[in-house]
């Protein structure tokens, strides 16, 4: 099953998100801060990550250098979660090598959409 | 004998005290354990109707608990329902406006906008905002234009802001005639708020009244609305200064060649210095060098910002732009200051060092 690390500190988005892509047949692990989030991929490495940019602590931005400074994690796909005031964020997500971005308030089914996009991707790749 | 009394009645105290300490300490824990208790039931009914909240989300069908909940259950499935209105759009937040909808929630909700109490109005026309349907929609924009308190009419707007409907942006721009408008920045706000759905109404507006024409403009700068552009050329032409100036930045915004003539002609010495300080900043932002020599000509302007953006926008310009900003720099003139300070902000972004300041000539010299 494909596994996927939902990142974020809103507890009503991670339900959200988590439920959907359960619903769709994916296996998904949660954390609720950067810190969190470096322990979870440290621990395994998921097939994708779903990362919010603004979090208390360590920023999503943060924790995508630095996994992509790891050689485990430099080829882990990533898609950034971003609200519409941060939209600046996405281009400097994309510098730091971030896959895709979906931007807060979403839809649910572009969001799997997005996910299964992008893993389609990278396994075509 | 005094000191018999005084012990006696210092017992007394004491013994108040510790009565008053045992009072508050039992009321503390009371209370604590009645928060426990509340915040308890209150997780309990969260979990019992999440599930069923996230499979309206979905697109599931809304079971008849989740519609009838009342007293506690149903305010919890009422916050987590809007709590993921909030967060969601598309058909997800249709599902959810549907299931509050059929709740009865909306219809308590605008009955609430008619409430004494101006905190209960302007909550209830947050969640309207989220609701986003029609008669949530109608209602928001009689509290913009109506409502007596000035918060539950500025709460009013940005709910408005939230509907992403394309009638709310001509409500929003006709709410600044109104006599005690909401301020401009929160209007701007929810126009920008509203996102592309705005935009045919701010185009319409562009040939409104005053207040209208500026907010149109300007907005429509923000959103990046390129084929705006003839109709903010127009305006560039119009007879207000507020109005031409927001035309002025707007076309600077969208970066598009074809308005470098009408800008250009708002440098005149003749104009509002506020609209040539306007045009001297959209040209360096369409940076064109072709403009290199009227701004250059802005220089030494006795206005400080006709100066100043003048310069800033001769650095955008590269090779045309630096030179005349050199010459300046190199004369003696008020325009020099503003020269040489282009100049080092522009090596600065471009990672250079800027040149040193010409060293002030010895006393006894150069006299």
């Amino acid at each position: 099953m494909t596994s996927v690390l939902v990142v974020d500190d809103d507890p009503d988005v991670c339900d959200l998100v988590t439920y959907k892509l359960e619903q769709s047949g994916f296996d998904v692990r949660r954390a609720s801060d950067g810190d969190a989030a470096l322990r979870e991929v440290a621990k395994k490495v998921p097939d994708l990550v779903l990362l919010d940019v603004m979090m208390p602590g360590v920023s999503g931005l943060e924790v995508l250098e630095r996994w992509r400074s790891d050689e485990t994690t430099a080829g882990m796909p990533v898609i950034m979660l971003t609200a519409k005031a941060q939209e600046n964020d996405v281009e400097r997500g994309f510098e730091l090598g971030a896959d895709d971005y979906v931007i807060k308030p979403f839809s649910p089914r572009e969001l799997v959409r997005r996910v299964t996009a992008v893993l389609s991707r990278r396994q075509s790749v | 004998m005094p000191a018999f009394p005084v012990a006696g009645f210092l017992l007394d105290v004491t013994g108040a005290g510790a009565a008053l300490a045992v009072i508050l300490l039992l009321g503390t824990v009371a209370a604590r354990v009645l928060r426990a208790l509340l915040s308890g039931r209150r997780a309990r009914a969260e979990q019992m109707m999440r599930p069923m909240v996230l499979a309206v989300v979905s697109g599931g069908t809304a079971p008849a608990a989740l519609i009838s909940a009342r007293g506690g259950l149903g305010r919890a499935a009422e916050r987590i329902a809007f709590a993921y209105l909030a967060q969601v759009r598309g058909e997800a937040a249709v599902f959810l406006a549907d299931l509050l909808a059929r709740r009865g929630t909306m219809g308590r909700l605008l009955r609430l906008t008619h409430s004494p109490r101006a905190h209960r109005r302007a909550r209830a026309a947050e969640q309207l905002g989220l609701i986003a349907s029609p008669e949530a929609e109608h209602r928001l924009a009689e509290l913009v234009t109506g409502d007596h308190n000035p918060e539950v009419r500025i709460v009013a707007t940005r709910a408005l802001g939230k509907t992403g409907s394309a009638v709310a942006a001509r409500t929003l721009l006709h709410s600044l005639s109104r006599p005690a408008p909401v301020p401009e920045g929160v209007v701007a706000s929810a126009l920008l708020e509203l996102g592309p759905e705005a935009v045919p109404g701010l185009r319409a507006e562009l040939a409104g009244g005053r207040r209208q024409r500026a907010m149109a403009a300007n907005v429509l700068g923000l959103l990046d609305e390129l084929p705006a552009w003839e109709g903010l050329v127009e305006n560039v032409g119009s007879g207000s200064v507020e109005v031409r100036a927001s035309a002025v930045r707007a076309l600077g915004r969208l970066g598009l060649p074809q308005a470098i003539g009408p800008v250009t002609a708002c440098l005149d010495a003749g104009e509002d210095p506020a609209l040539r300080a306007a045009a001297a900043y959209a040209l360096g932002r369409i940076g064109d060098p072709r403009s290199a020599q009227s701004l250059a000509a802005c220089l030494e302007d006795p206005h400080y910002w006709v100066a100043h953006n003048a310069a800033m926008a001769l650095a955008e310009f590269g090779g045309a732009g630096v030179s005349a900003l050199s010459l300046a720099a190199a004369g003696l003139g008020s325009g020099a200051a503003h020269a040489k300070e282009a100049l080092a902000r522009r090596a600065l972004a471009r990672g250079e060092r800027p040149a040193a300041p010409a060293r002030a000539a010895p006393s006894g010299q150069g006299q």
